[in-house]
């Protein structure tokens, strides 16, 4: 694969590095939509929305990442360090800041089921107390929080799911 | 009589041996787990790298909206102070430290008219305040010494959501920074509003991007430009999004700084202590052992004494008790 073509992704977690090394597309959802990332995209930054990010790489299998949120920049014409990057030295890098995010291999889909099962009885309790549903939503953060814990929980399915259907 | 004070010395030698072997137990536990802090700090290092330079990004994407995130606050009337100690003690002066640097901020705020509001990090730090009768609004247990972005984001809920909410306009950190094994410093700086990356954007370009580094030749160092970056959304209300996660990666850092910088202390104060019992043990068996010297001495004076007196009450040629004395 031409050189050019590709970029290096940083999947960075506060606590360790998740995944460094070359990718030739990145398939991720920012507040505005599905995003695919190529080499040579714009320098941005954005926020990620919960959901599952694809990193497409040249000789290896599509890795899918459970993500609770998070932000994402993209650099140009940076000097590429660490990990693999194919002799490449400049070039486009895209960093994603994870809070919380889980490699579909090590997703527990059993816990993901149960977590997802609880959030949304707690999502259908507090929306069920009376209020139109939508509009609790800035009213009430435990609200929000069974939400977003919803939405991890999903998140993480989704990984292993796609993944078990693609291989 | 005799004897006593030696068995007394004894016992007191042998407690001080059973204590010596827990504070090396301890030295040994809190060195080998400094390695661990340090690999936790240096794997934490990308997160926030990564976070400045996505803050130093946003910030000069769109500085004008940034307002109360950014810079030091001109007009304060009242701040959230966080105090960051250990969940135990016997790790000499790290959390006196502490405690001392956060009273003198807590003065010096109150005496410029700051309203103060306290959060405090490991189980210390309560009985302490409790003690100075100095009101604490919220305690955090538990995670002093293996702490976790969880915790982190626990600590933020309490410490950056006031600022958030606009309840205080300033949040600042107390805590303890690890620069090396050998240097820790307490550290007392702002927290919220994010320290402006204009003013030393300079410095943050060279410092804070991995890119920029040692062993590339200078003139191969890329010029990255800033301004030409897209957000998504808005700069101005990711920046918003961005304050709080800036923040939790801070809390994050001073977590685990603090962590390492208290396994230091205490490993520090560990092997004082041993030393310590050692010099002791030295001592209190010199005196012992003289202690029994005595009392050998006086019990030989005694029994010399005591034949003396007899052979002085019979006749000499009787005598069938004779003792070289050589003492």
């Amino acid at each position: 694969m031409a050189e050019d073509s590709l970029f290096q992704i940083n999947l960075v977690t506060p606590e360790r590095i998740l995944l460094t090394g070359m990718a030739s597309e990145a398939v991720l959802r920012t507040a505005e939509g599905d995003v695919t990332f190529l080499a040579n995209h714009t320098p941005l930054v954005g926020s990620v929305e919960a959901g599952v990010v694809r990193v497409i790489r040249p000789d290896e299998d599509d890795l899918r990442v459970a993500v609770h949120g998070g932000f994402v920049q993209v650099e140009q014409g940076v000097v590429l360090e660490g990990g693999d990057t194919d002799g490449q030295t400049t070039g486009s890098r895209v960093t994603l800041l994870l809070g919380v995010a889980e490699l579909a291999d090590e997703v527990d889909v059993e816990a993901a089921r149960a977590d997802l099962e609880a959030a949304e009885s707690k999502v259908a309790e507090l929306t069920g107390a009376g209020r139109p549903a939508g509009e609790a939503d800035e009213s009430d953060p435990a609200l929000a929080a069974a939400e977003a814990d919803a939405a991890w929980a999903q998140a993480r399915i989704d990984a292993v799911d796609a993944t078990a259907t693609s291989g | 009589m005799a004897g006593g004070q030696e068995r007394i010395l004894r016992r007191r030698i042998r407690s001080i041996k059973s204590t010596q072997k827990i504070t090396k137990a301890m030295e040994l536990i809190a060195a080998s787990q400094i390695v661990r802090a340090q690999g936790r700090i240096a794997a934490s290092r990308p997160y926030q790298d990564g976070m400045a330079r996505i803050v130093l990004e946003t910030a000069m994407g769109d500085w004008f909206s940034a307002g109360r995130l950014l810079g030091t606050p001109d007009d304060v009337s009242s701040v959230l102070v966080l105090c960051v100690v250990a969940d135990r003690g016997l790790c000499g002066g790290y959390n006196s430290n502490v405690f001392r640097a956060t009273e003198r901020l807590l003065v010096e705020k109150q005496e410029a008219g700051i309203e103060t509001r306290l959060v405090t990090v490991g189980k210390k730090a309560q009985g302490y305040f409790r003690f100075r009768g100095i009101e604490v609004a919220e305690s955090f247990l538990g995670m002093s010494e293996r702490p976790t972005f969880a915790d982190a984001r626990t600590v933020a809920g309490a410490a950056v959501a006031p600022f958030v909410a606009g309840e205080v306009d300033q949040v600042i950190v107390v805590s303890t920074r690890f620069h090396s094994a050998g240097s820790q410093r307490i550290e007392v700086r702002q927290l919220l509003p994010l320290a402006d990356p204009r003013n030393d954007e300079a410095k943050a370009s060279h410092e804070d991007e991995p890119g920029v580094s040692r062993n590339i030749a200078p003139d191969q160092v890329p010029d990255v430009k800033h301004g030409y970056t897209e957000f998504e959304p808005d700069a101005a209300i990711l920046l918003q999004e961005l304050a709080p996660k800036a923040a939790e990666t801070a809390i994050f850092a001073a977590l685990l700084e603090a962590s390492a910088s208290e396994l230091t202390a205490r490993q520090r104060a560990m092997a004082a202590a041993t030393e310590n019992a050692g010099e002791l043990i030295k001592k209190y068996s010199r005196i012992m052992n003289r202690a029994r010297q005595e009392t050998i001495t006086t019990e030989i004076m005694e029994i010399v004494g005591g034949a003396e007196a007899l052979r002085a009450g019979t006749h000499d040629d009787e005598g069938g008790l004779v003792i070289q004395t050589t003492v």
